[in-house]
């Protein structure tokens, strides 16, 4: 052993002589523990509509259901009024007018 | 609105080339067009796409036209291909005013009929069309040719005493002055006959018959003539 530790190794010594005294000590106390447990549960409960103007409905469930009742209403621009039309009938021909004569020789 | 008009109107033109159609079997055109015609004789507004159909034994010619004018419409013309006008029909009275941007339907209904009589001594009878008037429309309507016009047969329909056909056809001999046609022909007959009915043929299609009220009869190898003459004329 080296002279230069002959003078601190009493002092390490005393020391960890020391830390064993404190830490059997404690033990003789008695140590203390604390256990948490979580039980935890997140519902959420949505419910929702949707109004498109009465009576439109429109119910969502599991998925999207859509009822919904709609009417159409559609006005045809007035029709133009009909052209003046006239109907000719002509009724007229032509006659192809012979005379015979029958002879016997 | 309707107009009525009851023409007898078939032009000068048309007559004569009916009359060359049956003559010699050429003139008679197509009908081609409808013209209206205004209180002053003016044409008026006219079309050149017309249908043609035969209906109930009148040939229909139908076309449409739009009044570019106010005008009381007092005549409709009836337009061959060949430029001619074949009808102008009138109304009986008056006419129909029309204004601008009128549609004017217009139904042309042409008859062709055959008249007139034969006769033997104090046995008389009558002419009546078979199908001549078809044969005109189908010219006029542009799916037969004139020359199926021109009759080139008599037939003289010969009856045996037992009343069994002996019917001889002969070519007639034709002349013609203006509009009137002039046939004659002669047949006779190898056994003792009857007779009633002659036919004018064009091949073997009769166009009109001469109808007896009653037999006319004679003996075998007797010479049967007959002559004819045919106007034509209005309806």
């Amino acid at each position: 052993m080296s002279d230069k530790y002959k003078d601190v190794f009493p002092l390490i010594a005393g020391a960890l002589a020391g830390l064993f005294i404190y830490l059997s000590r404690k033990k003789a106390l008695g140590a203390q523990e604390l256990n948490v447990t979580v039980n935890e549960s997140v519902s959420i409960m949505t419910e929702s509509s949707l109004v498109i103007g009465a009576p439109s409905d429109v119910v969502i469930n599991d998925g999207i259901n859509v009822l919904t009742d709609a009417n159409l209403s559609v006005t045809a621009p007035s029709p133009p009024p009909p052209p003046s039309e006239i109907n000719v009938i002509i009724n007229d021909g032509a006659n192809i007018s012979t005379s015979a004569s029958l002879s016997v020789a | 609105m309707d107009i009525v008009l009851y023409a007898n109107s078939p032009t000068s033109d048309f007559l004569s080339d009916l009359a060359n159609a049956l003559f010699a079997g050429s003139g008679l055109a197509t009908a081609y067009g409808l013209i209206t015609v205004d209180s002053n004789g003016s044409d008026r507004d006219s079309t050149f796409t017309i249908s043609t159909t035969k209906v109930a034994g009148k040939l229909l010619v139908y076309g449409s036209v739009t009044a570019s004018t106010n005008y009381t419409l007092s005549q409709v013309k009836l337009l061959a291909s060949n430029g001619k006008t074949y009808f102008v029909a009138s109304p009986s009275s008056g006419g129909g005013s029309v204004s601008t941007g009128t549609k004017i339907n217009i139904y042309f209904y042409i008859t062709v009929t055959v008249s007139g009589s034969i006769s033997y001594g104090s046995i008389g009878g009558s002419a009546y069309p078979v199908n001549i008037a078809d044969y005109v429309y189908d010219v006029l309507m542009g799916v037969r040719s004139p020359s199926d016009l021109a009759f080139d047969g008599i037939f003289f329909d010969f009856r045996d005493v037992n009343n069994t056909p002996i019917g001889v056809t002969v070519t007639p001999s034709k002349t013609k002055s203006g509009n009137t046609i002039n046939l004659s022909a002669s047949a006779i007959p190898n056994a003792n006959w009857s007779l009633r009915n002659i036919g004018v043929l064009k091949g073997q299609t009769v166009l009109w018959m001469y109808s007896l009220n009653q037999a006319v009869t004679g003996s075998a190898g007797s010479t049967v003539s007959i002559s004819a003459s045919i106007n034509l004329g209005a309806l």
